[in-house]
């Protein structure tokens, strides 16, 4: 077999991978969908529908042209029942639509499936596709994939899909690679060909050689897409690692993978793209892992968009165990919510229900013994323990001396610490307050000048009114 | 201070856990299965297992999973991993070897409780750090030395050198170590009587009445070849303080500490490394191989880099740092084996090296991923 690809740092944490084995089951959807107009990162989108209406399944009901937009779709047939404004479980105010549904399954008009062969095909098409279909990156930054593929254009020689899934307890790429491994073959070609090249990647870590023999088997031979092993390591599967482990190039800070000719797309996203293309549905349903000691049959669920966590939680046959945190995402960089009646995103990679055993992880009075494990692993190559330390004694200068703004928060040093530091916490602290000094010093900038050009104009009227 | 309310806890925002979820009778659903069965007969059967209303979450930050390692095992498996040369010290010179040791452990550990007693500081005592000190006091005596020695060296480590300056991990210099040095200088003849071996002492022997050995590091300074055999001073079979007779066994324990993750290779390799270099290239004797294996094999050399120039507190973070370091180290110690006024340098080069660690990190800082040397920042 080939060789294990890797980079330095980075440490192989426990993997709790409980449901490797879980087929992805379809949960029925529910009766309510409640669909954030916000699930990506850019501008919001504005509702099509209003309270009355009656839609479709698959049927686009918000969009925006500004910045950034990235259409949603109703998962089910029924009525519009309402319009709130409620705080996501990120904290940012959001509109959720809530559509009752009437179990008819009206299939939407919009949706036809893309008849012209993929050699026919041109970059507008597919970006058009892709942006109809409100696909969104679905590894969890939720970048919209069409402003992704336009930006990359002409810029990219390495495409890369990211099946790498280093985070503990998520399968669900694992099991899309396995059970589905077309659709993300065929959604790599069409990125491929929107992006005019060649040759792509799918990079997938050694604790899934199942998939990996999977794929490997469909693409025998193929010159277009390579499977590249990569050695099981968090955080693998962050992109600048991953970039750097398949084309040996590190991406500088502040640089996007594009910036070094790459591109790299998330596993399930391709397989959404395919959907797009073959059937010409929307992104109105993800596979979402859930798990957690609470859970009682943790399961790879197939949710439709705009599900409550709690009636997920339901469908996994419930809590056993009093329930201490909900994460959604992984556990090394997931969000805990306070919200169970949140519905599931474009985002939402796994649902997670911790009891008290997972309390205290850390503690503000402990302290640190310089063991540097978490220099040793760090895959930004920084030094976690000064960074904390110099945080905690609100010593901020130091830490941008200390690359402090390069952490991308991955938790690793956290995670190894035998102190129970809450190193990633005082390391958030420092870039806050140096984000904060930066916009006041920016403000501050432009204040001036301001200033400067209305005294420049108050002269220059003087000057007027003398002559 | 204390502060044992932590304002800042990151689990802060949560509530009580034991408040999280209102126990209406009835509606503990998020119990087992057979407490629901229990409480909950009047209650449909699809509202079983289900989240309360009310139900309150923890929200903290990420990352929410955490390695089982803590300080406390560190410590213990530096402990275990001394343990064989302890053991092999009782052999070769008898109880009062372990007599000594657990005076030393018990005043570190106890006068690390005293200290943040009376100091009103969270006791820390189960980190098991204290008596790692203790232990490597113990193993830095001969074992001749009077009991009450170690006690003051435990007073000199855990108070003055360790607990002043912030307790455990803001430490400049190595607790045991700068005993050591306190130690040897402040007694010099009574701490100067290396029995030779299999001179057995019992557990209670309160005084004792030795006639010294020639150390083989004493000899070799004056270009002299011991008489000592080196499979002999591998194994362990030569006069010394209780924890440095056995080079093996001491190894042994280095292994045991890189296969647990507890140290890295760095600092015992490059400081072995460097004496050995040194010694071979510039011996002081003709037999320059023999010579340099027993610079090695003698006095703490093995003792002081697998266990106290490792010390987390006092040595480099970076990996270049503490390669640095090491060598830093092994220069140091060949230094003052050759020219200084003690046959034994390790103590010396160690605490020296201590000093500078703050610096060795600072300029070995590992340049960042996507940086390169020029644009650093």
């Amino acid at each position: 077999m080939n060789r294990r690809l890797s980079f330095r740092g980075g440490f192989h944490v426990e993997e709790f991978k409980n449901t490797r084995k879980s087929k992805i089951q379809r949960m029925p959807a529910p009766e309510r969908l409640s669909i954030p107009t916000l699930q990506h990162i850019g501008a919001p989108c504005l509702p099509k529908v209003k309270a009355g209406d009656i839609v479709d399944y698959g049927q686009c009901i918000g969009d925006v042209n500004a910045g950034l937009g990235c259409p949603i779709h109703s998962g089910v047939s029924g009525k519009v029942v309402s319009i709130d404004e409620k705080i996501n479980v990120f904290g940012a105010k959001t509109k959720h639509i809530v559509i009752e549904n009437d179990f008819e399954d009206r299939m939407s008009q919009e949706i036809t499936p893309f008849t012209k062969s993929l050699a026919d095909t041109n970059l507008e098409e597919i970006i058009d596709i892709v942006r109809k279909a409100g696909i969104s990156g679905m590894g969890g930054a939720t970048f919209p994939t069409y402003a992704k593929i336009n930006s990359a254009v002409g810029k990219v020689n390495t495409l890369i899909i990211n099946g790498a899934e280093c985070e503990p307890y998520i399968t669900a790429d694992h099991r899309l690679l396995l059970e589905h491994p077309e659709k993300v073959i065929n959604g790599t070609k069409i990125l491929l060909k929107a992006l005019g090249l060649r040759q792509g990647f799918i990079a997938v870590e050694d604790n899934k050689l199942d998939a990996i023999n999977k794929l490997e088997d469909l693409l025998a031979g193929s010159e277009l897409i390579k499977v590249k092993i990569m050695k099981t390591k968090y955080p693998q599967g962050d992109e600048r690692q991953l970039i750097y482990a398949i084309t040996g190039t590190e991406l500088p800070a502040g640089k996007l993978p594009a910036d070094v000719g790459c591109v790299v797309f998330n596993a399930e996203t391709c397989a959404a793209i395919f959907n797009a293309f073959i059937d010409g549905t929307p992104l109105i349903e993800r596979v979402v892992t859930v798990d957690g000691d609470c859970i009682k049959t943790p399961k790879n669920v197939m949710v439709t968009i705009g599900t409550s966590y709690r009636e997920l939680i339901d469908f996994c046959g419930g809590l056993k165990k009093r329930p201490y945190k909900v994460i959604t995402g992984g556990p090394m960089m997931g969000t805990a919510i306070w919200d169970i009646d949140a519905p599931i995103t474009k985002g939402t990679s796994a649902l997670l229900v911790f009891s008290s055993n997972y309390a205290d992880l850390y503690s503000d009075t402990a302290a640190c013994i310089r063991c540097g494990r978490c220099v040793e692993g760090c895959p930004m190559h920084l030094m976690p323990a000064y960074l904390a330390s110099f945080a905690q004694n609100r010593d901020f200068d130091i830490c941008a001396e200390f690359d402090v703004m390069s952490c991308v928060e991955c938790g690793l040093c956290a995670y190894n610490c035998p102190a129970r530091v809450p190193i990633v916490q005082n390391i958030r602290t420092a870039k806050a307050a140096l984000n904060e000094k930066h916009r006041k010093e920016a403000e501050k900038k432009i204040a001036e000048e301001h200033k400067y050009i209305s005294e420049g104009k108050k002269a220059e009227n003087g000057n007027d009114k003398q002559q | 201070m204390i502060n044992n309310n932590k304002p800042d806890n990151i689990d802060a925002i949560s509530a009580d856990n034991n408040d999280g979820i209102k126990s209406d009778a009835g509606k503990t659903e998020n119990n087992t299965g057979e407490n629901v069965m229990k409480t909950t007969e009047s209650v449909p059967a699809e509202n079983t297992e289900r989240f309360t209303d009310n139900l309150l979450l923890t929200v903290s930050p990420s990352p929410h999973i955490k390695s089982a390692d803590s300080t406390r095992i560190i410590m213990l498996d530096v402990l275990i991993a001394l343990t064989p040369a302890l053991i092999w010290a009782v052999y070769i010179y008898g109880w009062r070897a372990l007599t000594l040791t657990v005076i030393s452990v018990v005043s570190c550990v106890l006068f690390e409780l005293w200290y943040q007693l009376i100091m009103r500081k969270p006791v820390t005592i189960g980190d098991l750090s204290a008596a790692v000190t203790g232990l490597l006091i113990a193993l830095n005596l001969p074992v001749t030395a009077s009991l009450w020695i170690p006690v003051l060296g435990a007073l000199f480590a855990i108070v003055l050198v360790k607990q002043l300056y912030g307790g455990i991990g803001k430490n400049i210099v190595n607790p045991a170590l700068a005993a050591r040095i306190f130690i040897f200088s402040s007694w010099t003849k009574e701490i100067s009587v290396i029995p030779e071996p299999f001179t057995h002492w019992s557990a209670s022997a309160v005084s004792v009445d030795a006639v010294s050995a020639a150390t083989p590091l004493a000899l070799l300074k004056d270009g002299i070849m011991p008489e000592v055999s080196l499979f002999d001073l591998l194994i362990g079979n030569c006069p010394g303080v209780i924890g440095e007779i056995s080079a093996l066994l001491l190894m042994a324990g280095g292994i045991y500490l890189l296969v647990r993750r507890v140290i890295t290779w760095h600092i015992p390799v490059a400081y072995i490394g460097s004496v050995a270099i040194v010694t071979y290239l510039l011996p002081r004797h003709a037999l320059s191989l023999q010579f340099m294996l027993y610079q090695i094999l003698s006095g703490g050399l093995i003792l002081g880099a697998v266990f106290m120039a490792t010390d987390y507190a006092t040595s480099p973070i970076t990996a270049r740092g503490k390669l640095i370091y090491g060598v830093g180290c092994g220069l140091i110690t060949v230094l003052i084996r050759y020219f200084g006024g003690y046959s034994e340098g390790v103590s010396f080069a160690i605490m020296i090296m201590n000093l500078l660690v703050w610096y060795l990190d600072r300029f070995t800082k590992p340049v960042r991923f996507g940086g390169t040397a020029k644009n650093g920042k």
